[in-house]
């Protein structure tokens, strides 16, 4: 958490000018790139929700995550809770996004509503393109089997059932065949480097290997986001850095990833840290990862309105 | 997922908790077994009631006398009101006032010692006539029966049981030998075949003699010719309510009773028996049937329990499943089919256990119990809706659990 201020400092031109971002790329949806729209809260208009879905430019391709303008109030008792306060976030296709912030900060509610495990009092999100606002929750429970993998910290696999019965579980309830279920199960284990573990149950695995089988599994349905939910809160060192590794693979094949994390050192490794408290996003901007590369564009027209709230 | 995973992943759910659902399961095992078990001690003992009216002969009517006190009492003859007559007897057997009657034989029977040399033997002694045999539908294994000549002369003679003959003379084979009966001597004619036992009578142990022989030599007394019982013969089946209906009005008349409402005697035929002794095993049945029901609800609410206690057990596996993309619909049916599974091997476990105890039980109790597939595919029904029924609510509340308190529980 010492590092926050100076991260934020070091990244004044996202909020400040997020015009001039967008203007190195044609990726983003061109109302957006109206100055008008960039100094204030954007407005949610029906007709603006309509128009969405008819691009002017039909090769733009949509980002994976678009919030806009999202709060999320919680009634625990008589009381009102605030978790969001007007969160408005994009993520492109490609992009590797870490999501930091303290506990309580509503970096877990951000989470539950960015995997559509919890929908929004207020405002919209669109999950590649869908609008999942209005949806019941047999349709969530289809998104999030189609669009999202999701890796958590506990791992979450189930014990009684083996490695490769662990990652086809999302492909079972999408009603894939058994023989193509197998087949694909293995073929993501594979990818994360654990061919040979594949009838191995989880109790049998090392912590590591046994979140390298989750990221298997979030892997499995071919999704538009992978979701890590403090993927390495319970690793060692060791087991940190292989999955970490595996996530920078993943990047360099084009997955989008999201990383919920309050471990500077992990969070570095994403190219671009969004940073929540209080409900709102506090700054946001590429960090200097790892990896080497430049922070690959993005759109940030909700951070001075984050603020401002 | 498709059914067959669903029940594989119920399967494997149970396998799980080995104890636990094999506890579950007892209380629907328990159940089921004591609903095959009661259902066919219902039925056995409805069989054997049968099987004891049936042997009394067929196409029986059985008059008796309805105001006596006691009927066929030792001393019939003294003091006791018992209204029915050899007269009435032999009116009944006249083919012209009762043409649907085949045959007649009163009877008026008594306990006696029977003593052949030095052997003494307690059983009861029947007076009746020739038609007796028919009548009864009884057969002899050796010698004769009774016959007409033999009641109008009021002959010393008679026909023993094949187990009174035997315990008098240590074989059945008894034709010719002598037998003393309150100190009257008889002549042993014949032996009748075994007809086995059932439960309150033996018809195996009875010695025969002529009606006149009793009431003038063993019984005596001032109403010499009082029987305690007449069976009556329709000719055929379908003739029974006529026979029914000829001996009514005859006995009316010769009783000289004008209303019906008061007779003097009664007159049952072995349908009449039948359903008396049914529904009193009808009753039992239902009154066993509803414990065995009982004991099910309480297996089937063991059901519950487990199961809920199962849904909170695997919060966390619930909502990983919702989040892995599970719609509530198939959270419910997980459940509902692992419920379903444990009722049906509770259910099937209890039928086996049904039949096996139906066919080891007999040989301890010496009842009759019938196991009917219809039961046993019944109960193990039951055992699947019990499962389904008490399954609903757990599964219910696990499809209803949202997927970040879920997967938020430790």
């Amino acid at each position: 958490m010492t590092d926050r201020t100076g991260s934020e400092g070091a990244d004044p031109g996202s909020a400040d000018d997020p015009l001039g971002l967008w203007g190195t790329s044609s990726l983003f949806v061109p109302e957006h790139s109206e100055p008008s729209v960039t100094t204030e809260p954007i407005p949610l208009l029906p007709n603006q929700t309509v128009s969405r879905t008819q691009w002017a430019d039909p090769d733009a391709p949509v980002p994976v995550i678009d919030l806009l303008d999202v709060t999320k109030v919680y009634r625990p008792g008589s009381l009102e809770v605030a978790a969001l306060r007007g969160i408005d976030l994009r993520i492109g296709a490609g992009e590797y996004v870490a999501i930091m912030g303290p506990s309580g900060s509503g970096k877990s509610t951000l989470m539950h509503i960015v995997g559509c495990l919890d929908v929004a009092t207020q405002g919209v999100y669109r999950l590649a393109g869908e609008d999942v606002g209005d949806m019941d929750e047999v349709d969530l429970a289809e998104v999030r089997n189609r669009r999202i993998g999701f890796v958590f910290q506990q791992f979450n696999l189930l014990p009684s059932l083996a490695a490769w019965r662990n990652v086809e579980l999302p492909l079972t309830y999408a009603r894939v065949p058994r023989d193509t279920r197998r087949a694909r199960a293995l073929e993501a284990l594979d990818r994360v480097g654990l061919a040979d573990r594949v009838h191995h149950r989880p109790g049998e695995l090392s912590g590591g290997q046994q979140q390298r089988v989750a990221v298997a599994r979030a892997l499995v349905t071919d999704p538009a986001l992978i979701l890590a939910d403090e993927p390495t809160g319970n690793l060692d060192s060791a087991a940190t850095a292989d999955v970490l590794r595996l996530f920078d693979e993943l990047h360099e094949q084009d997955r989008t990833i999201v990383l919920i994390t309050h471990e500077m050192g992990v969070a570095q490794r994403a190219h671009r840290i969004v940073r929540v408290l209080d409900g709102v996003i506090q700054s946001e901007g590429a960090e200097p990862g790892i990896a080497g590369s430049a922070a690959d564009p993005v759109s940030v027209a909700g951070v001075a309105s984050g603020v401002t709230r | 997922m498709n059914w067959w995973e669903t029940i594989r992943t119920g399967w494997d759910a149970i396998l799980g908790h080995r104890l636990r659902s094999g506890l579950t399961m007892l209380g629907i095992l328990i159940g089921i077994a004591a609903v095959v078990l009661t259902v066919g001690l219902g039925l056995g003992s409805q069989q054997e009631v049968g099987a004891r009216i049936s042997s009394l002969g067929s196409n029986l009517l059985i008059v008796t006398p309805g105001s006596s006190t006691t009927t066929g009492g030792i001393r019939g003859g003294f003091g006791t009101a018992s209204t029915l007559t050899t007269d009435d007897a032999d009116a009944l057997a006249s083919t012209v006032a009762a043409p649907d009657i085949a045959a007649v034989a009163p009877i008026k029977s008594t306990s006696e010692s029977l003593t052949a040399g030095s052997t003494n033997w307690t059983t009861s002694v029947v007076g009746t006539g020739p038609s007796w045999l028919d009548v009864r539908a009884r057969t002899l294994s050796d010698g004769r029966f009774l016959t007409s000549a033999d009641v109008a002369e009021s002959a010393a003679v008679t026909v023993l049981g094949s187990e009174t003959a035997t315990e008098l003379f240590g074989s059945p084979d008894a034709v010719g030998q002598a037998v003393t009966i309150n100190n009257v001597d008889f002549t042993v004619v014949g032996v009748l075949a075994s007809a086995g036992s059932d439960a309150s009578t033996n018809l195996d142990d009875q010695a025969i003699v002529p009606i006149s022989t009793a009431s003038n030599r063993l019984i005596g007394g001032t109403t010499r010719n009082a029987v305690s019982t007449i069976y009556i013969q329709a000719a055929a089946p379908d003739m029974l309510s006529a026979a029914y209906q000829e001996a009514d009005a005859l006995l009316l008349n010769l009783h000289h009773i004008a209303s019906p409402t008061s007779a003097d005697f009664t007159i049952s035929s072995q349908q009449t028996l039948l359903a008396t002794a049914t529904s009193v095993s009808r009753t039992l049945t239902i009154l066993l049937t509803g414990v065995a029901a009982l004991s099910l609800l309480v297996g089937g609410i063991g059901v519950m329990n487990i199961m809920l206690v199962s849904v909170t057990e695997r919060t966390r596996e619930i909502g990983l499943r919702k989040a892995l993309g599970a719609p509530p619909a198939a959270i419910r049916r997980q459940f509902l089919v692992e419920a379903t599974v444990l009722g049906l091997a509770g259910g099937v476990l209890g039928a086996a256990l049904g039949i096996a105890g139906a066919l080891v039980l007999p040989n301890l109790l010496g009842t009759t119990i019938v196991v009917s597939p219809a039961a046993v595919v019944g109960s193990i029904a039951i055992a699947m809706a019990i499962g389904v029924v008490f399954g609903v609510y757990p599964a219910t509340r696990a499809a209803r659990l949202a997927p970040i308190d879920a997967l938020r529980s430790e």
